[in-house]
């Protein structure tokens, strides 16, 4: 069909179909239109009037409202077929028809009133609702109008549906018939027109059938006016001249293509669909040793012929796997292709589809290259690689690679060998999650966190157990990230390198080292460490208790802080020298220097130095011991004081005992004087003066002997508090009455074992002492307390450590100078010159000895002094001693006494006195004339002196009592040393009687004894 | 290269392509003549059979007296705003109260000629939806019972009546409304009509001491009465006339005291038992709360907060202004 005849047809369908579809659609629109319009005129005519019918409804007003239906009906020209109206309960109430009401809109009214589940119909909203078709062709649409929402009160209005279509049809048919018509004449001249615009187009067809491959086409005799045509025309002339233009240049492409195919460096053979070859390239063919001549048309297999380098197996030519599949191909890196003649070369080779562009295989090409070299390097790489694993695999060490999350990649044979796993069970595990680590989580967490902190860059080292085959390994466990050309962190290594030995060595090295710190830390003495600069490099705990200051405030400072002067200043000094000169003074010897605490108080010390090893670095060291020689000294000053108080008290012993002896005689004779001459006029005041005399020397003595401990005391429990009461008056009267006395007596403190005069004369000394040292007045205070004296209280005291009373005398006098205070307690010391005997204090110092305690000084001078006497507090009840009633002597009866005695004139004093009591008196000279006379001379008692040469008193008395038990003993004695007392020497140690002696006292006690001698 | 014209080269002339074309064209042609209305529900009649309505209509259901409880129950109320709508408030209200009681009730519509009162005293309507006024009146005359009061919008169980003037009135108090024409509600309406009577009462006024007064049936008219400047004054219900003193359509003069609301009643021959029942359910209800969802449009109503139970001597001071102006009159019909 021409185009101008298909165009022609087109146009008339497209024009009657676009009839069609309107008319159509007017006629669908006229009916919605006619039926919206129906819904609106009902609710208008519903709302219009529904009140006026609901009332009406109420009101029962039937007639009126059928009237007004029916004429509603009747005015509307048929399109209303009828209206009714239905009650509140649904029952017809009026309605428009003349005769009756139709059955068949009976059975549409609804029955049911005010139905609760009944939908809500909203008054005045008209719904069609039924369709009724009447009188064959006329069809009825109902619309029913609720007039009151919740009851069936209903306005029903019917609408005649065939007026309204017989309106529409007519319409729609004129419409119609005009459109076809109108139609076709546009059609016509559609055709006619078109007709005359594709003339030109008919021209050009007839130009183009004439086309032949070779020809140009010429389109200069297409004549138009027509511009599109004339343009046409131009293009279809520049198209078939570019087609040309482009068949040259595709010809031009395609040699192009084929020259740069044979310049490749790669070889290139082609076949067909059947595997035939096509093309050769040149490298293919100096590869194969085929020309293109030869191979064209051959099967490729024929000239492409490959086996494997290592196997020397054939391999399989691709090109069936290639054209079958449609898939490239690679061979594999060992393939070898033996050309023509033979010659092997390594090639790498792939081969895939030619497709057309229906994507069908049209043919394969195969691409292989000669990389005989590259295969030889590889293969020595490889080599390279297998001898590296070797090494890496004989090493003991582990050796890892890993991923950045810490994925094993590689690992040496040491750790596998270690667990006794194999590789694969091991590569492509995390570290952490390996066998060699989850024996504990902790341990789990800690790898992890090793690797994590490698792959963020930083290398990390860390010391940690492994698990193996024989249990747990210590391994120092180095993570190493490794970096990429761009500095990424591509790969984690990680060694692991056995340090359980060192491990232990360290272990014990640092328990070697713990265990010294302790022992010199344990030691009394300081050890100290300088450099050569004499800053402290170390020094042990003592050294902070001796020197006050901790570790932290000596270490790195120089030495010389804990020194006073002059050393301080020239400590430095002393290194140096030595340093340069080599010359050794104190080190390697040890000497006595001074040392100075934090406090600034300077203490002595014994400083021994040595120089230690040098350094690794050549660092001189010198390690020096102090041993505290406080104590020390104040233990020589006590004993040289014991000793100086000792030697003291030997010597005034033994001028005591010999006046004792003198003060004996005269005593004696003095009484002899008194018994014989007593009616002598004026002769009792000289024998009474003697007598006071003899008694001051007695006093004497007895001061002496006190303080020289040879006295003999009468120890006894003294309570304190009531001694002072007995002697209150007297310390009052001790001084001047500017001095008051103040006491502060503990009720808690106990009793004390001392003699109670000896106890009143110290306290009167104290007294007395005190008085003087406030001329001016003051106060002076006894404090008793009881106290228990620590280790190094009563240590500095010179005492045991146990409880003690105090008894501290204080007064507020001028105080006791340094130098006083330390020579205070010698005998005949004193400060007031020839007024004093100076054995006060000293006497003060041997009572207290002989109690048990000791006397302490504290004084200041300006402010006063303080005397504390430390008595062992007393616990024991004392032992009984029935004290011996004295009696009157009884004159004797002529018994035999022999008196013992070195002392000429004792001896007579003693011989006359007891004649003249009636006695028969023998006399020796010392112990062995006694055991002589003894022997033929027999006596009823002996009176013998102590002390005598070649056999003392104790001695004689022992020897008596083993030869002749029966003769009563007396000692008599003027030194009180208790030495070579035995037990068995007590009781006549204790009885002595002390010189001088009274007539009486003498007396009364030969007469005990010889009384008691005949009771028994 | 093939020439390009072989594939441009025209395909012979296809006749099947015309045909395709001519069927097209009767189809639509036949699609359009096509009667397009749907052949489906439509009922085939014929109008010719004719019945009387009469013989169709139901009978009248007699009352049970076995039974009592199983009789409807009708429902009368007074016009409010129009009947559609009271109509569905009520019914509204009757479904709750059928759910609740068990009963069956039913709305019934009084016609023009007819009153509530009489409804509820002559038993066409047992219960009823009855002003102050209303009730005393059947109260008065038959002995009707009061079952509960409506609570208004501010919560109380007692309404105003309120004077109203325009905005612009030179009448400021209620002593200044004597000579000024006044509008009323219903002849029938508590505030629209007895209140106000009463609040004139107190300053001395009657209503023939006014230039006019007119019944304009509802407080709505009254308003539009006052609005259209028909009358001077408007005497109206309290919420009315706040709602348009809030628009100042009305300035408002005087308020009133509370008087007892609206409420619903019995006939006296409803038994006590549905009485109670019926005021047990009322009292119940929460028309803003719980029950909101049941009813229709209740917070337009005068009993906008539910119900409170009503007695009689709720009612003892209204009865005596009712009895003084004439509106009851003492006893009841037997």
């Amino acid at each position: 069909m021409k185009f101008s005849t298909r165009l022609t047809v087109i146009l008339l369908s497209a024009f009657s179909l676009l009839v069609v579809i309107s008319l159509f659609t007017v006629r669908i629109e006229l009916s919605v239109r006619q039926t919206a319009s129906q819904k609106i005129f009902a609710e208008t005519l519903a709302q219009g009037m529904s009140n006026a019918i609901i009332q009406d409804v109420i009101d029962g007003e039937r007639a009126k409202l059928t009237t007004l239906l029916k004429a509603i009906t009747h005015k509307d020209n048929g399109l209303i077929e009828y209206i009714y109206v239905s009650d509140m309960d649904g029952h017809v109430f009026a309605h428009s028809y003349s005769n009756g009401f139709p059955a068949f809109l009976v059975k549409h009214s609804p029955q049911n009133t005010q139905h609760p589940e009944r939908p809500q119909k909203s008054s005045g909203t008209a719904q069609l609702t039924s369709k009724f078709r009447i009188r064959g062709d006329d069809l009825i649409h109902e619309y029913e109008l609720p007039l009151i929402t919740g009851t069936d009160a209903t306005l029903y209005i019917g609408f005649n549906q065939a007026t309204i279509a017989q309106v529409i049809n007519s319409s729609s048919k004129g419409i119609l018939g005009l459109g076809l018509l109108l139609a076709t004449l546009i059609t016509i001249a559609a055709w006619f027109i078109i007709k005359r615009m594709i003339q030109p187009i008919n021209h050009f067809t007839s130009i183009l059938k004439q086309y032949r491959s070779d020809e140009r086409l010429d389109f200069s005799s297409q004549k138009t006016t027509i511009p599109e045509i004339q343009l046409l025309s131009s293009v279809l002339q520049d198209v078939f001249s570019t087609h040309n233009h482009h068949e040259i240049t595709l010809e031009k492409q395609r040699r192009h293509l084929e020259v740069t195919l044979n310049s490749i460096g790669d070889g290139v053979i082609t076949t067909d669909a059947k595997g035939k070859i096509t093309h050769l390239n040149p490298v293919a063919e100096q590869l194969t040793g085929w020309s293109i001549a030869e191979a064209k048309g051959l099967p490729v297999k024929t000239i492409f012929t490959v086996i494997d380098a290592t196997t020397r197996e054939p391999i399989p030519n691709p090109v069936e796997e290639v054209l079958s599949s449609g898939k490239t191909v690679y061979l594999s890196n060992h393939t070898t292709l033996i050309s023509k003649d033979g010659t092997e070369y390594q090639i790498a080779d792939s081969a895939a589809p030619i497709r057309s562009e229906e994507n069908e295989i049209n043919g394969m090409v195969l691409v292989f290259n000669d990389v005989s070299e590259q295969y030889h390097l590889r293969e020595t790489a490889k080599n390279m690689q297998q001898k590296s694993q070797r090494m890496l695999d004989d090493m003991q060490t582990f050796v890892g690679l890993f991923k950045t999350d810490g994925t094993l990649t590689f690992v040496n044979k040491a750790p596998i060998e270690a667990l006794g796993f194999t590789e694969s069970e091991l590569l492509g595990k995390k570290l952490w999650a390996t066998p060699w680590f989850d024996y504990s989580t902790e341990i789990q967490s800690k790898i992890e966190s090793e690797c994590e902190t490698a792959a963020s860059g930083t290398a990390s080292i860390c010391e940690i157990y492994i698990n193996t085959l024989d249990g747990l390994r210590l391994i120092e466990l180095t993570s190493r990230p490794l970096f990429d050309q761009y500095n990424k962190v591509s790969e984690l290594i990680i060694e692991g390198k056995e340090i359980s030995i060192q491990h232990a060595a360290l272990v014990t090295v640092q328990q070697q080292e713990i265990e010294l710190k302790e022992i010199l830390n344990s030691l009394e003495n300081s050890v100290i460490t300088i450099d050569q600069n004499g800053i402290i490099l170390s020094l042990n705990l003592a050294t902070e208790i001796m020197f006050g200051f901790s570790s932290e405030e000596m270490l790195h400072q120089n030495i010389s802080m804990l020194m006073p002067e002059p050393d301080k200043s020239q400590h430095d000094g002393y290194i140096a020298r030595y340093l340069k000169t080599g010359e050794k003074h104190i080190i390697g010897t040890s000497r006595e220097v001074a040392a100075q605490r934090k406090n600034k108080t300077s203490f002595p010390i014994n400083l021994s130095i040595a120089e230690l090893p040098r350094t690794d670095n050549n660092l001189r060291r010198f390690v020096g011991s102090c041993q505290n020689l406080t104590k020390i000294k104040l233990q020589h000053a006590q004993l040289q004081q014991a000793q100086k108080m000792d030697a003291l008290g030997k010597l005034v012993g033994g001028i005591a005992h010999d006046y004792n002896n003198i003060l004996g005689i005269i005593l004696g004779y003095n009484e002899l004087i008194t018994m014989k001459y007593a009616n002598t006029d004026g002769l009792s005041r000289y024998t009474s003066n003697i007598s006071q005399a003899v008694k001051r020397g007695q006093d004497l003595t007895h001061r002496m002997l006190a303080f020289s401990k040879r006295e003999s005391t009468k120890p006894q429990l003294v309570n304190i508090q009531e001694s002072f009461n007995s002697q209150k008056e007297m310390l009052s009267n001790s001084g001047t009455s500017r001095v008051s006395i103040i006491y502060n007596f503990s009720t808690s403190t106990g009793p004390i074992w001392v003699d109670p005069s000896e106890f009143e004369d110290a306290i009167l000394n104290l007294t007395i002492n005190a008085q003087h040292a406030m001329p001016d007045g003051g106060t002076l205070t006894f404090t008793t307390t009881s106290i228990h004296l620590s280790k190094m209280e009563a240590t500095i005291l010179g005492l045991p450590e146990n409880d003690y009373v105090k008894l501290s005398i204080t007064d507020t006098g001028s105080g006791i100078d340094e130098d006083t205070r330390s020579r205070i307690f010698e005998p005949f010391f004193s400060t007031k010159g020839t007024d004093n005997s100076g054995l006060g204090l000293s006497q003060v110092y041997a009572f207290m000895e002989r109690a048990g305690g000791t006397v302490d000084l504290y004084s200041q001078p300006g402010i006063g002094t303080e005397f504390s006497l430390y008595f062992p507090r007393h616990l024991d009840s004392p032992p009984t001693r029935t004290l011996e009633v004295l009696h009157t002597s009884t004159p004797g009866d002529g018994e035999r006494i022999l008196v013992v005695d070195d002392e000429p004139a004792l001896r007579e004093v003693a011989k006359e006195i007891l004649e003249i009591a009636g006695y028969r008196v023998l006399t020796a000279t010392d112990g062995l004339t006694a055991l002589s006379m003894l022997t033929t001379e027999s006596v009823d008692l002996i009176l013998s002196d102590v002390i005598m040469p070649n056999m003392d008193g104790y001695q004689l008395a022992e020897k008596i009592k083993q030869q002749y038990p029966s003769i009563k003993i007396q000692l008599a004695s003027g030194f009180s040393d208790d030495r070579h007392i035995t037990h068995a020497d007590e009781a006549l140690h204790e009885n002595r009687i002390s010189k001088p002696y009274t007539s009486s006292e003498l007396l009364n006690r030969i007469s005990i004894l010889l009384e008691k001698g005949k009771r028994q | 290269m093939t020439s390009v014209f072989e594939h441009t080269r025209f395909k012979k002339p296809d006749h099947r392509n015309i045909l395709r074309v001519l069927l097209a064209l009767t189809f639509s042609i036949f699609l359009v003549s096509c009667n397009d209305t749907q052949n489906d529900e439509i009922e085939s009649v014929d109008p010719s059979i004719r019945i009387n309505l009469l013989d169709i209509e139901e009978p009248h259901t007699a009352y049970n007296a076995e039974d009592p409880l199983a009789n409807t129950l009708h429902f009368g109320f007074e016009l409010r705003n129009s009947i559609q709508e009271d109509a569905a408030q009520y019914l509204s209200l009757l479904t709750y109260l059928g759910e609740e009681t068990g009963y069956t009730f039913k709305l019934h519509f009084a016609a023009r000629h007819s009153s509530l009162t009489e409804d509820l005293g002559n038993n066409v309507v047992q219960l009823g939806a009855i002003g102050a006024l209303g009730y005393l009146k059947a109260k008065s005359r038959f002995g009707v019972i009061p079952v509960v009061r409506g609570l208004s919008s501010n919560d109380k169980a007692e309404y105003q009546s309120f004077f109203v003037v325009r905005p612009d009135s030179a009448v400021n108090t209620l002593n200044d409304i004597k000579n000024h024409s006044l509008a009323l509600g219903n002849k029938d309406s508590t505030q629209g009509h007895l209140i106000p009577r009463i609040m004139l009462y107190k300053i001395g006024l009657t209503l023939d001491d006014l230039a006019s007064y007119q019944f304009t049936g509802s407080h709505y008219n009254c308003l539009q009465a006052v609005l259209l400047k028909e009358t001077q004054v408007c005497a109206l219900q309290d919420t009315l006339a706040e709602q348009y003193a809030e628009q100042g359509l009305v300035r408002i003069i005087k308020k009133s005291e509370y008087y007892p609301s609206s409420g619903i009643a019995t006939n006296k021959n409803v038994p006590t038992e549905i009485i109670e029942k019926i005021r047990h359910a009322l009292v119940r209800l929460h028309p803003l709360s719980e029950h909101k969802d049941r009813l229709y449009g209740w917070e337009k109503t005068e009993m906008s907060h539910g119900f409170i139970t009503a007695r009689e001597e709720d009612y003892t001071k209204l009865y005596h202004w009712a009895l003084q102006f004439g509106f009851v009159t003492s006893g009841s019909e037997k």
